[in-house]
């Protein structure tokens, strides 16, 4: 379980994090939502550690953030991030093995080739195994960057994985079959999924729980059906919004009109 | 300690033995590096021995002929040694100092004299050389003639005395033309043709701006062949900015002369002087 | 989830192996020929029977071996912080001399030069690399702080801050011809030139002590290095201190450069494009990429250094022409590459 209480972070003077608080569940996915600029990528570096937030605290499992060493951290959370720009000719093994990297020296064992295989079948990259990674399409890279981070907590129970924006670059059919995925292995591994999203839609429909930012601050959090209201979404996106009910959804998802 | 002879190299006062075959047998392979300890070589008539030498040896002309071992500043020491010589004559611009090093180690015997820029260098640069070549008889002769040869110019500037300021310009390569300023050979040569350097505010070369070059005001310009080649001939030298305002430019005074026989400070050095002086005659 | 899947084996030791033994074995081949070819000629042979006579032995031994050895260190140097520095820029067109770090090195020995006087023995050549060291860590720094402006660090950038850091040491080295003696000036051409001719034993010793550890430290951080082209964010989630990484990286480019241009002065292009070779025909992956440089741009500068000495023999050109003849046609041909558009190779 991570906690977050009071978390302020500021660039100069300007405050990019006022006063947040939220907590992640194993289990559960949580997904950050907001305006462009509301501060969800500074929040979830922040509970990475990649940033260190000016005041608050971060609890990781009952223990602060910053009193982790980076190893044992790799081994307790995985990072999506929304650019990862690679300029060398690795092919997508490699950079997969990369994700194992805090488990194993430098050589791949039995298990870790295990691993990678099903990692990559379940972004339906496998067929790219061979290719040289900075050729593939956006969408060809980002689904190998996600079977890395995969790859890095696919044996673990109760880790945390952090995913900035990852369907940005998929096409529909990816999009749905990524956040299926990680909603699967949220309930499968106990893993506490945390993302951040666009697509209220694919929010409502894949998320457990959402945290709603404005200009720095949490506005709404609790069960995604909660914080994405009618309401909520008419105050922070500052367009019309309305509930519809599907047959196949698994709940009412707000559409934007 | 091999690194140790590097230092041992830096040469003390005057000129130095310098690790000499303890045989008293005369060398049979020299190379000499220097135009002008080639001519002495060739003027103690020890040619027959000499089985290489360097890019600035190209009098008398059949030394352009023998083997090169590359420019005396950028010298290879495998290829000195590909000559194997019994003795290498250079002076302390032959480097770099590694390459001495090496030859050291390889066990080459080395002779190495101060660069000559007077002609008691001249002197005692023949003295060395023909006692090493077991040529002592040729090299006091050699003096000899040397010392006649200068008492006669002596005279000879005595009675046609002149107050000519000489600037010698040399110019290689893109670079801005240098200017000689005291301690230098040729200074010590325009001297010796009676006449006085234009420049005396510092010693060594300085590049030579066309205020200075203005304010000089030298009644003689003295280059090289290969400078006023690289200047563009003898009229672009003599209207280029600064020099055009000179008394030299306004005379067309300009005395060209071969590179190796004005700074060489070898066995013609003499004649390079009265060659000089006479040039002053025609101006 | 267990099916019968058919395991992923990265067939990554045994290509390794075979790469590394390829390479190596080339290398000790053309040591050999290196060792028997030259003004003065010794065969083969000769090297085994003893049937050397003495003047081919003081060649040898005294001439010849150092500047084959010294020839391949400074290689092996150069290759491997070219290799390095492209991996810490995540920029395959970061090269010592490109971006500044040798003209860098080469500034502190020429104001070394000029103001301790000429440095001579075991001792001295210490000193020269240490300051070679300091003027090439300084360049580092000068980059690293530009960079950090940025989020990427752009090529053309790099290449922009390289042509300044490149203009300022050779103002500064111009600066430094005015004020230097004769004897000073002759010191810094053979600096600033590039050639292998001063190889002597405790040179090669000076070299080797520098050199050797900086490659090894840099090989025990291939694995990271690699990670480190995820980024530095990607870096810090995999569980590697990247701040920590790049200031030994530096450290060990800096030693090695450094101790490459106070022994033989600024060779060009040899770290550019002995890792792209590698990279060309085995992948980027540090492990193999930095121990194969080693052995590649050992051989390539000994080849090189090998024809500069027998071309015009007994003359002999500054090794710098060659590689630079060599390199400057490859290096446009990669700048053409990236401008078309077109990610790593």
């Amino acid at each position: 379980m991570i906690e977050a209480t009071n978390v302020c972070y500021r660039v100069g003077a300007t405050v990019i994090l006022d006063d947040v608080r939220l907590s992640i569940t194993p289990g559960t996915v949580t997904a950050i939502l907001g305006p462009n600029g509301a501060g969800k990528s500074t929040l979830l570096k922040c509970l990475t550690g990649a940033l260190q937030p000016e005041a608050g605290r971060i609890v990781l499992d009952g223990t602060p953030l910053d009193a982790y060493s980076l190893a044992t951290l790799s081994r307790k959370r995985a990072v999506l991030s929304q650019a990862s720009f690679v300029n060398f000719p690795f092919s997508v093994l490699e950079i997969v093995m990369m994700g194992r990297s805090p488990y194993i020296g430098s050589q791949a064992t039995g298990s870790d080739a295990v691993v990678i295989r099903e990692v990559l079948e379940n972004v339906d990259a496998w067929h790219l195994q061979q290719r040289i990674f900075p050729t593939l399409s956006g969408g060809e890279q980002q689904r190998v960057h996600l079977a890395r981070v995969l790859a890095q907590m696919w044996d673990r129970q109760h880790a945390y994985l952090f995913l900035d924006e990852p369907t940005t670059a998929l096409d529909l059919k990816h999009q749905h079959q990524i956040l299926r995925l990680t909603r699967r292995i949220a309930q499968e591994r106990s893993m506490a999924v945390c993302l951040i999203l666009h697509d209220l839609n694919l929010a409502m429909q894949y998320a457990d729980r959402g945290v709603l930012m404005q200009d720095g601050r949490v506005v709404a959090s609790g069960m995604i059906r909660e914080v994405l209201t009618p309401r909520n979404i008419a105050t922070v996106f500052e367009v019309p919004a309305q509930a519809v009910f599907g047959d196949t959804m698994p709940g009412g998802a707000p559409t934007v009109s | 300690m091999v690194a140790d002879i590097g230092r041992r190299l830096i040469l003390a006062w005057g000129l130095v033995f310098f690790a000499l075959p303890a045989a008293a047998e005369a060398p049979r392979r020299i190379v000499t590096i220097g135009g002008a300890l080639t001519e002495i070589v060739y003027a103690l008539e020890a040619q027959e021995i000499l089985v290489g030498n360097d890019t600035t040896s190209y009098y008398p002309p059949e030394a352009e002929h023998l083997p090169k071992v590359g420019y005396q500043r950028a010298l290879s020491a495998e290829g000195i040694v590909s000559l194997y010589p019994d003795l290498v004559i250079l002076t302390e611009e032959a480097g770099p100092p590694a390459v001495l090093a090496q030859l050291q180690a390889a066990n080459i015997p080395i002779l190495q004299l101060r660069a000559g820029r007077s002609l008691a260098d001249v002197r005692d640069a023949i003295r060395v050389i023909a006692r090493a070549l077991k040529k002592d008889r040729a090299g006091s002769a050699l003096i000899d003639a040397i010392d006649r040869q200068t008492a006669e110019l002596a005279k000879v500037t005595a009675r046609q005395p002149t107050d000519k300021r000489v600037l010698f310009i040399l110019q290689h390569g893109g670079g801005a033309p240098m200017a000689a300023g005291r301690e230098t050979a040729v200074d010590s040569i325009i001297r010796l043709s009676g006449a006085r350097n234009a420049v005396t505010g510092y010693a060594g070369y300085k590049p030579l701006t066309p205020e200075a070059a203005a304010a000089l005001q030298p009644d003689v310009i003295l280059t090289t062949a290969r400078g006023l080649a690289q200047a563009g001939g003898k009229d672009a030298l003599l209207t280029a900015p600064g020099l055009s305002l000179t008394p030299a430019a306004r005379t067309g005074s300009l005395i060209v002369m071969d590179a190796l026989l004005l700074l060489g400070f070898g066995p013609r050095t003499t004649q390079a002087a009265a060659t000089l002086h006479e040039a002053y005659q025609g101006l | 989830m267990n099916r019968a899947a058919k395991p992923v084996v990265l067939p990554f030791l045994r290509l390794r192996v075979t790469v590394l033994a390829l390479l190596g074995g080339v290398f000790i081949l053309t040591a050999f020929t290196a060792a028997c070819i030259g003004a003065v000629s010794v065969p083969v042979v000769s090297l085994f029977d003893g049937s050397l006579n003495t003047q081919q032995e003081a060649v040898l031994f005294s001439i010849r071996l150092p500047r084959v050895l010294l020839a391949s260190v400074v290689g092996a140097a150069l290759a491997v912080s070219g290799a390095a520095l492209q991996g810490l820029f995540r920029n395959p067109l970061a090269d010592p001399g490109l971006i500044g770090i040798a003209s860098g090195a080469a500034l502190a020995v020429a104001i070394m030069i000029v103001w301790a006087g000429p440095l001579t023995g075991t001792l001295g050549l210490y000193g020269l690399s240490v300051a070679a060291f300091i003027g090439g860590l300084l360049a580092c720094l000068l980059i690293f702080r530009l960079a950090r402006q940025m989020e990427t660090f752009s090529v053309t950038y790099m290449l922009l801050a390289g042509i300044a850091i490149n203009a300022l040491s050779g103002a500064g080295t111009g600066f430094l011809t005015y004020l230097s003696d004769d004897t000073q000036l002759r010191a810094l051409t053979f600096w600033t030139m590039g050639s292998l001719g001063a190889a002597l034993w405790p040179t090669l010793s000076v070299a080797a002590t520098l050199v050797l550890p900086a490659t090894l430290l840099l090989i025990r951080n291939a694995q990271k290095l690699n990670i480190l082209l995820l980024g530095e964010d990607e870096a810090r989630y995999l569980g590697i201190n990247s701040e920590h990484l790049k200031r030994s990286v530096t450290i060990c480019v800096a030693l090695a450069v450094g101790a490459a241009v106070a022994t033989s002065g600024i060779i060009g292009f040899v770290g550019l494009v002995v890792p792209h070779m590698i990279r060309l025909t085995i992948g980027p992956d540090h492990r193999l990429l930095i121990p194969a440089s080693a052995l590649l741009g050992a051989t390539l500068l000994l080849v090189a250094d090998t024809l500069a000495r027998t071309i015009v023999a007994p003359a002999e050109m500054p090794v710098g022409i060659l590689t630079s003849l060599i390199g400057g046609p490859f290096f446009l041909w990669l700048l053409v590459k990236q401008y078309a558009g077109r990610f790593g190779l």
